[in-house]
């Protein structure tokens, strides 16, 4: 009888080496051909290789990206979890919102059918556990925002420690958003016995005042983007905002300045990507992360341009800085909770009319033609708002499509095509 | 830039009218001492002759005993007018009892101690408070009490002045709205009827805080910073939200971190207004 379990377990092993492997072989595969298709796409600027060069060491080499020995690493999932407060602990916070195809295969045997493909490729990658983005991590931090990743936060914290924080559903209420202050302080406390640092004033201001000047460059890049001739395209954009999720911000800082800094010097020689009008598109809805980067990249192939993107890996985390009035530790701790909650446009809070406003700024900035709105199969609340958004924008003779996608590349013929008529209108309309 | 200038003159302007308030008398010698101050000309009068408006408010009695009816109608209508031109901009820029919670409250700044929260349900009471107090501003001289043995302006500015002060009920109130305003900002000017009185013209007043809500990313950063802990600047989708308790000191403009969000006008002339780029200066 034991023989038999010893062989059966055995036999476990094999397998799921065996799956160790494809997974490795496979994501590796597709993470190089997506930064294939990026090199592609014409008009790649040259600094653009330090951005790259992350994604790749992440997800090709699959090594976190570390600049010190005995870095502690926090993974968190969501904007919403406070990341200036994970620097001030002495730690480095890691996003792990992952877009991951071949992790998305492995966890959809693990999750209900309906769930939202992050989070099957969020499970599937812990499931397989050779992914060292995510073995690197010494803790989770799952807020708790929609019902999936509520319900993820209990299947990941078999892998690995796992802290919820509470995010309120109503934002206008000042108690809920003192709860969130006061978990929040919760996950600073058991991030501190991780690393060991006490979390002071002086730190947590420096950390905010590295974000912000992370925020200005982000800035300057997004108003480099809007640029009316263009000089970047969304899809790299896209790589280099992603990008931050696995570097070290003041590095990453650097490097963008440096990037903002061609873009600049291209714009006063004139030497822009083309001088034709493209179409002007706005990518919006649910994360789009790399390598599932196939609607942003599809829109440039047919000749469209995104120029601005209301996503949460996207441009939505960095767009508004941390407004401090009062100057104290527990001042910032509030500031940076109103930053977070309430500047965020995630329709999973009850009233999100502010999103809306969003756009319309957006759409005023950026002279957007057209919206394009991303629903991944199984994300309900960004489903929810497709109805206003189309009402809003409709009356505002702007067109907007749905356009509902998986991780996986079935879908991309379909895409292709419905991408295509939609920039063919734009282009008619013009 | 703007930053800079509005609030540098709002300070400079502050830091002038309490030493004016306070000093005024020693440095312009006695002809000053029959010009009628608008308010709290405490300090000049010492031989308790007052002509000022707040102290007729609170003694709403002798405004007829010493005077004719006629002159308390002009009185009241010329109140009325200065309220709907300057509103609440005396407490922002004048109000020398304001000047000094802004100060405390600067040097609990520079302490890094933790105020107060924003507690929704204490705010509500503070508001309902006010009330209170203005029906004791308004009514306590009926009763044969003199407002001003407890008003704090009068006592601080009093005692800056260099007046003997006796440790009375007044005193003592006023040092424990001075604790009270190092922990919350302007905790006074929450309460004050004056100001109260002064702002309920808001809605015709020369001066507005105006929004503009496409812009505005709703990130809660103008209602943290306001001393008046108005919400509705947060969550109104007004184009005007100018409140009764608005005082226009310009700290939401400061804090708010986005182009063209916020602004004060007067009338239709936007003379402050946020942007992005004077929020990164300030914070560099």
């Amino acid at each position: 009888m034991g023989t038999k379990d010893e062989g059966n377990n055995e036999r476990e092993l094999l397998i799921h080496k065996r799956q160790q492997e494809r997974y490795l072989n496979k994501s590796r595969q597709i993470s190089a051909k997506y930064l294939n298709k990026l090199d592609e796409l014409p008009g790649i600027p040259t600094n653009l290789s330090y951005f790259k060069s992350i994604l790749y060491k992440i997800f090709v080499e699959n090594e976190i990206v570390s600049y010190k020995e005995n870095e502690i690493y926090v993974g968190i999932f969501c904007v919403l979890m406070p990341m200036e407060l994970i620097y001030a602990c002495g730690a480095r916070p890691v996003k792990l919102c992952s877009g991951d195809y071949v992790g998305f295969q492995f966890g959809d045997d693990v999750v209900p059918r309906d769930a939202c493909p992050l989070v099957k490729a969020v499970v599937g990658n812990n499931y397989i556990g050779n992914n060292n983005t995510y073995n690197a991590c010494s803790m989770y931090i799952v807020p708790v925002t929609c019902d999936c990743k509520k319900k993820m936060a209990a299947i990941i914290s078999e892998y690995k420690e796992t802290y919820i924080l509470h995010v309120p559903i109503n934002k206008k209420n000042d108690e809920t958003m003192d709860l969130y202050v006061k978990s929040l302080h919760e996950i600073v406390h058991t991030i501190e016995q991780k690393t060991g640092e006490k979390i002071t004033y002086k730190k947590l201001k420096k950390s905010v005042q590295m974000y912000r000047e992370t925020q200005r460059e982000i800035r300057r890049f997004i108003e480099l983007k809007r640029s009316l001739k263009p000089l970047i395209r969304g899809s790299h954009a896209m790589a280099v905002i992603n990008s931050i999720a696995y570097d070290d911000i003041a590095r990453y800082t650097k490097q963008l300045a440096i990037l903002n800094k061609e873009l600049e010097t291209r714009r006063d020689n004139g030497d822009y990507l083309t001088n034709k009008k493209l179409p002007r598109i706005l990518v919006t809805g649910s994360p789009i992360t790399f390598p599932n980067l196939k609607i942003p990249l599809l829109i440039e192939e047919m000749g469209g341009l995104v120029v601005a993107d209301e996503t949460c890996i996207g441009d939505r985390g960095f767009t508004d800085p941390v407004s401090v009035a009062e100057e104290s530790l527990e001042g910032y701790f509030r500031a940076i909770a109103n930053r977070y909650v309430s500047a965020c446009s995630c329709p999973v809070f009850s009233d999100n009319e502010q999103r809306i406003h969003k756009i319309k700024q957006m759409i005023i900035d950026q002279k957007v033609e057209g919206i394009i709105y991303h629903v991944l199969r199984g994300c309900l609340v960004y489903d929810y708002e497709y109805q206003i958004l189309e009402q809003v924008f409709g009356a505002m003779e702007i067109p907007i499509i749905r356009l509902e996608s998986d991780y996986n590349e079935e879908d991309i013929e379909q895409l292709r095509i419905r991408i295509e008529a939609f920039i063919e209108m734009i282009k008619f309309k013009k | 830039m703007k930053h800079k200038i509005f609030h540098g003159l709002r300070w400079v302007i502050m830091t002038l009218s309490l030493l004016f308030l306070a000093f005024g008398i020693r440095l312009t010698g006695k002809w000053l001492h029959t010009t009628d101050l608008p308010v709290f000309s405490c300090p000049f009068n010492t031989d308790q002759v007052i002509h000022s408006y707040c102290y007729y408010l609170s003694h709403l009695n002798k405004l007829v005993e010493y005077h004719s009816v006629k002159y308390a109608i002009t009185y009241i209508i010329i109140f009325i007018i200065l309220a709907i031109v300057f509103g609440r901009v005396f407490c922002g820029f004048i109000c020398p009892m304001g000047y000094l919670q802004d100060i405390v409250w600067k040097i609990r700044d520079i302490l890094h101690i933790e105020g107060f929260s924003r507690k929704e349900k204490f705010v509500e009471s503070i508001k309902t408070a006010r009330y209170l107090v203005l029906f004791v501003f308004l009514s306590i001289t009926f009763f044969g009490f003199d407002f001003c043995s407890i008003c704090p302006a009068s006592i601080t500015t009093q005692s800056i002045a260099g007046f003997k002060q006796v440790i009375n009920v007044g005193f003592i109130f006023g040092i424990i709205l001075m604790i009270l305003g190092f922990f919350m900002r302007r905790f006074w000017c929450n309460i004050c009827p004056l100001g109260y009185l002064v702002g309920l013209f808001y809605k015709i007043s020369l001066f507005r805080i105006k929004k503009d809500c496409t812009a505005c990313t709703k990130c809660r950063a103008c209602y943290e910073a306001c001393p008046m802990k108005i919400k509705e600047i947060y969550t109104d989708d007004d184009k005007d939200v100018t409140k009764t308790e608005c005082i226009f000191c310009g700290e939401c403009i400061k804090k708010c971190p986005e182009d063209k969000a916020l602004s004060i006008s007067i009338g239709n002339i936007k003379i402050y207004t946020s942007s992005r780029k004077d929020f990164e200066e300030y914070h560099k």
